[in-house]
């Protein structure tokens, strides 16, 4: 006989932390109770207006106040330049984010930036931003992992306003792991994470362009500078039908628009 | 800067997007980050002598090694009541903003809860972590962990739906809930 559904099963169950077997004994129960039901739902609403109020803090730039001294360092040397164009970039970003989906307190800033229309180009730099602060999360890069491809996909195809699709690049050697929401100037971004068995991570993001932006060919966008040196993250970026994509990664020229190019194709044969 | 620094500047986005959870107000959490931050240099050794834990495997156990302390300044900083204030009212949030009824209300229902349950909320809720990780990070027992967490949420859900408390079925609750009155519930 079935154990008798706890109360931690059902936050359990919210939080995803259930074998398939119990998950399947909690969600029968949750159908004759739709109080039970209520209560699950309204706890996962609760997380999602968690990240929705916080997420856009982790786009801001770091203030010096949040830093040691020590950690504020730009003295010579490699590493104090990598973190040096992290947080420039990070301080970029922000400024370019604050009229979109950033953050609570990014909204003071709104008024300044949303006369500007999003471009291409921006975009691109978001994307290489955030590409940038995702990808070497080793626990958490992605908020919907690919096992739960039809729910990352309904999600974000829904914080999107437009039906998103996910190119299969694993003839090109990247298995996708999953997926989360960014901001974008003026609006949200979907970014699908791609890793590669040696563990090397591009991200592909995807926005909605302002109605009748032109369609563009595939550009290169870097990091400023000759920041990172030789393997820093880079982004091919295009416009094509309403949509802008950004496909980052910390690969050569011809790697990175071969994987574009991947994209772009799956997206015309679809 | 070595590559322990850059890993600490590499993960302070995550740390100040968890302690403006905690603080509900973004100054007192950068200075509580910035804090963090130096405990952390100050006490890497530890770090790096944790069993199973190498840094240079990569990123892994170092942030919530880092939110261990966050937390535990925060606690300290609690038993000198002087030195904290938790903004009730959140500063800077125009009421054209996109959602305002939504994220007001979150934020507001956030401030509200004592804070062991908003710790574990965000630990659970934000982070991703799991009950385990969270009870290592707070230090205490995964039952009171879980007990905290159906506290929090319920309570959330009373002050952001206007739900009547559930009546909860076969209540989980261990001992040592801690939750209780506002300000500082002692977390061990």
């Amino acid at each position: 006989m079935m154990p008798p559904i706890s109360e931690s099963d059902l936050h359990a169950y919210a939080d995803g932390r259930l074998d398939p077997s119990r998950r399947a004994e909690v969600e029968a129960f949750l159908a004759a109770h739709p109080e039970a039901a209520g209560r699950v739902g309204a706890w996962r609403r609760q997380a999602q207006e968690l990240h929705a109020a916080l997420d856009g803090v982790l786009n801001e730039a770091v203030p010096l106040r949040a830093l040691p001294p020590r950690l504020q360092g730009r003295a010579a040397g490699p590493a104090a330049r990598a973190a040096g164009w992290r947080m420039a970039l990070a301080a970029s970003v922000a400024s370019l984010v604050a009229g979109g989906a950033a953050g609570w307190l990014a909204h003071g800033h709104a008024d300044d930036l949303a006369a500007r229309a999003p471009s291409a180009e921006r975009f691109a730099r978001e994307a290489l931003a955030s590409h940038v602060v995702y990808a070497p999360e080793v626990r958490h890069p992605v908020e919907v992992a690919a096992s739960d491809e039809a729910h990352l996909v309904a999600w974000l195809s829904k914080r999107l306003g437009a039906p998103l699709r996910v190119p299969d690049l694993r003839a090109e050697g990247y298995r996708l792991i999953g997926g989360r929401l960014g901001v974008a100037e003026g609006g949200p971004s979907a970014m699908l994470m791609y890793e590669a068995d040696n563990g090397s991570r591009v991200s592909l993001q995807l926005r909605h362009m302002a109605p009748g932006t032109a369609d563009a060919a595939f550009r290169l966008e870097r990091l400023p500078g000759n920041a990172g040196g030789a393997g820093a993250a880079a982004a091919f970026y295009w416009v094509d039908r309403d949509l802008g994509f950004a496909l980052a990664g910390p690969l050569e020229r011809a790697a990175l628009l071969a994987l574009a190019q991947a994209v772009y194709r799956q997206y015309q044969d679809g | 800067m070595d590559g322990f620094d850059r890993q600490l500047v590499a993960l302070a986005p995550r740390l100040r997007r968890h302690a403006r959870g905690l603080t509900g107000d973004a100054a007192s959490a950068d200075d509580l980050v910035q804090d963090t931050l130096e405990r952390a240099l100050r006490y890497r050794w530890r770090f790096r002598l944790r069993a199973g834990a190498w840094w240079g495997d990569g990123a892994d156990g170092l942030l919530s090694w880092l939110l261990t302390m966050m937390h535990r300044l925060r606690i300290n900083a609690y038993r000198r009541a002087d030195l904290v204030t938790f903004a009730d009212t959140l500063p800077d949030v125009p009421s054209a903003a996109p959602g305002p009824a939504l994220r007001l209300d979150l934020a507001r229902a956030l401030a509200q809860l004592p804070e062991a349950q908003r710790a574990v909320l965000l630990l659970v809720g934000l982070e991703q972590f799991t009950y385990a990780e969270a009870a290592q990070v707070l230090g205490v027992p995964a039952g009171t962990v879980m007990s905290r967490l159906a506290r929090a949420r319920e309570r959330m859900r009373e002050l952001m739906d206007g739900a009547a408390p559930a009546a909860g079925i076969a209540a989980g609750s261990g001992p040592g809930t801690g939750a209780g009155g506002p300000g500082l519930q002692r977390v061990k």
